[in-house]
């Protein structure tokens, strides 16, 4: 009796067999809604909108029946498109399509769409169990994604009410010490989609993976996650970022092994082209015009690469032609890192999620960090507000005036939200007693939606940012 | 219009209850209508509808009367009315206070509705039920509708999680 959950994968398979026999048992008064005629049904379910639908065929046998593989699907279809500016179209006409595809088709678009909306704010911890080494939150703030050193990617939904993970990259052998993730989202597509590249320590390994995943809430609809390629990058160095768009993939590579070597330097990929057997070369930019060592970089679009030494913030573009470049391209522009009064330097440069503003950390004796805004002026950006507490280990950036540092001390680690240069709201995640100086902590945060999450000792706390006020 | 003497046409439900009504207040009814166009010599013995009850009819006569001299949809634009039909489910306020009914009626007229082809009395119904269906978790619309749960409850699980997404939270 134990499979008989397992012949009912799905509610598809109820036939009207079952209901024949089973009514036979039940009441002898059926209601009249359920004895109506099917098009009369057909007629009701014509004014209801997809939630009700849903609703109505969980109700009983004879009823989810109805629905499924039912013309009302095409206008529930036609409905959603005409409240849609832009619609995704289908490859063909409608009435190409029998009315089950157009339902399964329209259920992933729910699906999808309710996936990716914004959240109720609202503060908690959740469980994740396991220990992470990477995480990033993906726009809206409600999936969060961690990667172990392994290679292994879980997906979180920290909206479910029960946080739970879904594996969907298994640990990889052919990764060593996986170190960087970069993600792109693609919001037009059916599923929730996006695409991840994992970046090892290419000191040990050399292979760059890179997955498309199209996920879906909907337990009806199969998920999938597939290899689209997988790069071989040069293993002259240790990996410090690694950037995604579109068809390019940007990674810098520390040389410090050596100091007679010239320096950091920036492997570009075309991924689409990029093939193995023609052994097409890499393209370099090599960055011999910085001095200090190379933080980070970040493509700005496919054919823009923005990147921050420790005194300079420069914008170079990308020579791809069919995968081969020239090497030693000067950059567009290259000014000095703002607020670097005393020539320490910058660190942690980090850019938000839609390139408008960057944050960074300055290491002098006047100020703390720093947000600055991206201009669209070429070499320019406008310095917007400094924080001089030294104290803050991170800042992570918002944008658009808002901000986020943390710090710790021994019983509690800090995080301070600020708006527009203002400090708006501490929280503490307390260290749950652990006598430890230095705790395992990682932070990340969506603009989107302003939620921040704190990931410490296989724990989520999950933070709600509402302008101008921080929920904590 | 100037008024002719209203021609007066007899009906009788299937519970041997007879009406005798104003011939455009039975052309509401697209069946009647037609059947009236087929028979061109006047008749005395009275209509019968066999699927419509004398309550019933009573209430749909009460529909009928009060939207007498209204245009009936012709097939034309209630094809066009279908394709880009906004699925509002407004309800007239008299329309609203005519089907305040209990369920069994709503049901019937709904049923009479549709066998005597009076669209928009159909449309008055299945609003009516729409607007009781709406916004309403699967275990209330039961309640609502007397509507047993013959799902077992491994079904009933895994419904509730297919669904789950569409939840609000």
């Amino acid at each position: 009796m134990s499979s008989q959950s397992q012949k009912l994968p799905s509610a598809r398979g109820l036939g009207l067999k079952r209901r024949a026999s089973r009514k036979l048992k039940v009441a002898t008064k059926v209601s009249p809604l359920v004895e109506l005629p099917i098009e009369l049904l057909e007629e009701i379910i014509a004014y209801l909108d997809w939630t009700s639908v849903l609703q109505l065929r969980q109700v009983c046998i004879s009823l989810h029946t109805v629905y499924k593989d039912r013309i009302i699907w095409t206008s529930l279809l036609n409905i959603y498109n005409n409240s849609l500016p832009n619609p995704p179209r289908l490859d063909g006409p409608h009435y190409a399509y029998t009315p089950g595809q157009l339902e399964k088709h329209l259920l992933r678009r729910l699906s999808t769409k309710k996936a990716w909306g914004s959240l109720s704010p609202y503060t908690r911890t959740a469980e994740c169990h396991m220990k992470a080494h990477l995480f990033h939150l993906l726009p809206g703030g409600r999936w969060l994604l961690t990667a172990q050193r392994s290679g292994e990617v879980t997906i979180y939904d920290l909206d479910s009410r029960a946080v739970s993970g879904t594996l969907i990259i298994p640990a990889d052998p052919a990764l060593v010490e996986v170190r960087h993730m970069a993600v792109e989202v693609d919001r037009k597509s059916d599923f929730l989609s996006f695409r991840l590249v994992l970046c090892p320590d290419l000191q040990q390994a050399v292979s760059v993976p890179i997955y498309q995943v199209a996920f879906s809430i909907n337990p009806a609809i199969s998920w999938n996650c597939r290899e689209l390629r997988r790069l071989t990058a040069t293993n002259a160095g240790a990996p410090t970022s690694i950037s995604i768009k579109g068809d390019v993939i940007a990674i810098s590579i520390r040389k410090a092994v050596k100091k007679d070597l010239e320096g950091d330097f920036v492997q570009v990929f075309n991924w689409q082209k990029w093939d193995p057997s023609t052994i097409t070369p890499q393209v370099l930019i090599p960055m011999d015009v910085y001095d200090g060592p190379l933080l980070r970089v970040n493509l700005l679009s496919e054919s823009e690469i923005i990147s921050f030494t420790r005194d300079t913030i420069s914008l170079h573009d990308i020579p791809l032609v069919d995968g081969d470049g020239e090497a030693g391209q000067l950059p567009v522009w290259s000014v000095a890192a703002p607020f670097d009064i005393d020539g320490e330097g910058i660190s942690q440069p980090s850019l938000c999620g839609d390139n408008t503003h960057f944050t960074l950390r300055v290491d002098s004796s006047v100020y703390g960090f720093a947000i600055s805004e991206l201009r669209a002026t070429p070499g320019t950006f406008r310095e917007l507000f400094k924080f001089p507490f030294l104290l803050y280990e991170d800042i992570l950036c918002l944008g658009h005036h808002r901000a986020f540092a943390r710090t710790s001390n021994l019983d509690a680690v800090t995080i301070e939200f600020t708006c527009d240069g203002d400090s708006v709201g501490v929280a503490q995640v307390p260290r749950n007693g652990t006598k430890v100086t230095w705790c395992p902590l990682d932070t990340c945060m969506d603009e989107e939606s302003g939620r921040v999450v704190v990931c410490m000792r296989g724990q989520f706390t999950i933070y709600d940012f509402v302008y101008p006020h921080y929920v904590l | 219009m100037a008024a002719p003497a209203t021609q007066q046409i007899k009906i009788r439900c299937n519970d041997e209850k007879e009406f005798t009504v104003d011939r455009d207040v039975l052309e509401r009814s697209v069946l009647i209508k037609n059947m009236l166009e087929d028979v061109t010599e006047q008749q005395d013995a009275p209509i019968p509808l066999p699927n419509v009850s004398g309550p019933v009819m009573a209430k749909v006569l009460e529909y009928c009367t009060h939207h007498r001299g209204e245009p009936l949809p012709s097939a034309d634009t209630e094809q066009s009315q279908d394709e880009t039909r906004k699925r509002t489910t407004d309800i007239s306020e008299w329309d609203q206070k005519f089907i305040t009914v209990d369920q069994e009626m709503l049901f019937e007229i709904i049923l009479a509705a549709n066998y005597l082809d009076i669209k928009s009395l159909l449309d008055v119904g299945c609003k009516t039920v729409a607007n009781m269906i709406k916004g309403k978790t699967p275990e209330e619309i039961r309640k609502l509708f007397n509507i047993v749960n013959d799902f077992t409850p491994e079904e009933e699980a895994q419904i509730k999680k297919e669904n789950e997404w569409a939840e609000d939270r």
